[in-house]
């Protein structure tokens, strides 16, 4: 279960947990993130310092999820760990994401908007 | 509703097939424990009611005796016991028996029991009917699979091809779910060489038809077409990217691949490459220097911008570059970690002198070593190009 903090300033964050997002995971993985767009939010930060492998099917879901906000919401990923930082740096969806240290880095990030 | 009924007096006999005929269930009363146990091996009854006390196979052995013998159905028992008999009804129970009445019989409560078993009778009959259908359906979609898997085996080349000075060693190693590594090499023109590494999105048939399809495409005419300018004969391996991506693009799909397009020049010493999201190849150098090739780049119809970007490098005779899929870094051992670049890396500088199949032997051993022999999670794909001195 992907963990849900709604912040004052309307972004939810969202934290999935200790977790590797592969083909076994991603399906459900998507679906709980698309039921938070589809209750209103479409600003997120997810939070991925408990992600230690994203397989290729999971970076098509994360991709999937970006096309779904459009161009009026607003995702930002933090927290990477090193095999999925290697990854994103691979596939350069490091051009694609909008990618922080931490909530704080990326929350702010979004007050600035 | 069949019923087998085993007692050795014929009287009670008589009436228990009056009383269950009446009820509109078929009989077969027999005289002892043999008797009824072929009676049930030989029709389709799904209840038996048995006396305990019988010559030859009393009640409790025809019970223990009918949960060893798997006629592919379960047979509900009743078994019949003297008043307040409470010791024969726990041998009864471990025997095997599901339920059990004392004699005289009551014919209410024979019913009331009867149509309990028959509830019962009737559900375990159409699970088993599911469970039949299950299995059918499995067998089709193993099939299907192993179809997908050897449609997309029959693409790929030779494991030992020559082609214009470079000699291009394969392996591959299909991982335990059917998924989409495909790769191929061919001749772009005099003197040049094209090949391709790819490893589509996910599992299953999906991911297989997409690199049957995939491999269909990048043949030997569409490389020759799409990479070499018509103008002026420059390689132009982004090209490929390019058309492959508007091609397999599709808006709300999430399958897509990884790409990496190198085409050589062998007068001019040069590989010019594509890497899309495929992984970095490693260029083990005449010179002794081993690196990686390549800084990312974005995969196949994912996006359907995507811009793809090309790189060159000096690629002589006694170079050697291998190209590796995803599956050979990320193969895990046992507690997880992953195989990783730099053990690909230090292994293939280690056979940096050898014949390029006995250095793909080694790797694929080492990497066999590493997963303890655990079937693979995903395909690999390793090949071997060397630049061959001219003879």
């Amino acid at each position: 279960m992907i963990d849900v903090v709604q912040l004052d300033n309307g972004t939810a964050v969202l934290d999935p947990g200790d977790m590797r997002i592969t083909a076994a995971t991603a399906p459900k993985f998507k679906e709980e993130i698309l039921g938070v767009v589809e209750g209103g939010s479409h600003r997120l930060i997810l939070d991925l310092k408990g992600v230690n492998f994203i397989d290729s099917t999971g970076l098509g879901a994360l991709v999937g999820i970006l096309k779904r906000l459009g161009p009026r919401g607003d995702l930002a990923l933090c927290g990477l760990q090193r095999p999925v930082a290697t990854m994103f740096a691979l596939t350069r969806m490091d051009r694609i994401f909008r990618i922080f240290p931490d909530v704080a880095s990326a929350s702010a990030a979004f007050e600035q908007v | 509703m069949q019923v087998v009924v085993a007692d050795d007096d014929l009287g009670e006999r008589l009436v228990l097939k009056t009383v269950l005929s009446r009820l509109n269930y078929e009989v077969e009363a027999t005289e002892d424990g043999a008797a009824a146990l072929e009676a049930l091996e030989r029709g389709s009854a799904s209840i038996l009611l048995t006396d305990i006390t019988m010559p030859e196979m009393d009640g409790l052995e025809l019970v223990r005796r009918l949960r060893e013998t798997d006629l592919g159905r379960y047979i509900y028992v009743i078994v019949f016991t003297g008043l307040g008999a409470s010791e024969a009804r726990m041998r009864g129970l471990e025997a095997g028996a599901d339920e059990f009445m004392s004699k005289p019989i009551d014919t209410a409560s024979l019913v009331a029991r009867l149509r309990a078993a028959e509830r019962l009778m009737t559900y375990e009959r159409d699970l088993r009917a599911k469970n039949q259908r299950l299995q059918e359906a499995n067998r089709i979609i193993k099939d299907d699979l192993d179809a997908a898997a050897s449609a997309q085996r029959a693409l790929l080349p030779d494991p030992d091809v020559r082609i214009c000075g470079c000699r291009f060693s394969s392996v591959f190693l299909p991982s335990r779910a059917v998924s989409g590594d495909v790769f191929n090499h061919f001749r772009i023109g005099e003197g040049r060489v094209g090949f391709f590494g790819a490893d589509v999105s996910g599992h299953g048939v999906r991911a297989a038809l997409a690199a049957v399809a995939l491999g269909y495409m990048a043949s030997e005419e569409f490389f020759t077409n799409m990479a070499v300018r018509r103008d002026d004969g420059t390689l132009q391996p982004k090209r490929v990217a390019d058309v492959l991506n508007a091609r397999f693009f599709r808006e709300g799909a999430e399958t897509y691949f990884t790409l990496f397009v190198g085409t050589i020049d062998e007068r001019l010493d040069r590989l010019v490459y594509c890497q899309a999201g495929y992984p970095s190849p490693l260029l083990l150098g005449s010179n002794g220097r081993a690196r990686f090739v390549g800084e990312g780049g974005m995969p196949v119809a994912l996006l359907s911008d995507a811009i793809f970007d090309e790189g060159s490098i000096g690629f002589a005779p006694g170079d050697r570059l291998v190209v590796y899929s995803d599956g050979v870094t990320e193969a895990a051992n046992a507690s997880g970690e992953p195989f990783g670049a730099e053990r690909l890396a230090s292994s293939m500088r280690d056979m940096r002198g050898d014949l390029p199949q006995v250095a793909l032997d080694h790797l694929t051993r080492q990497l066999a070593a590493w997963t303890e022999g655990e079937p693979l999670e995903d395909d690999v794909s390793l090949i071997i190009i060397d630049r061959e001195n001219p003879q």
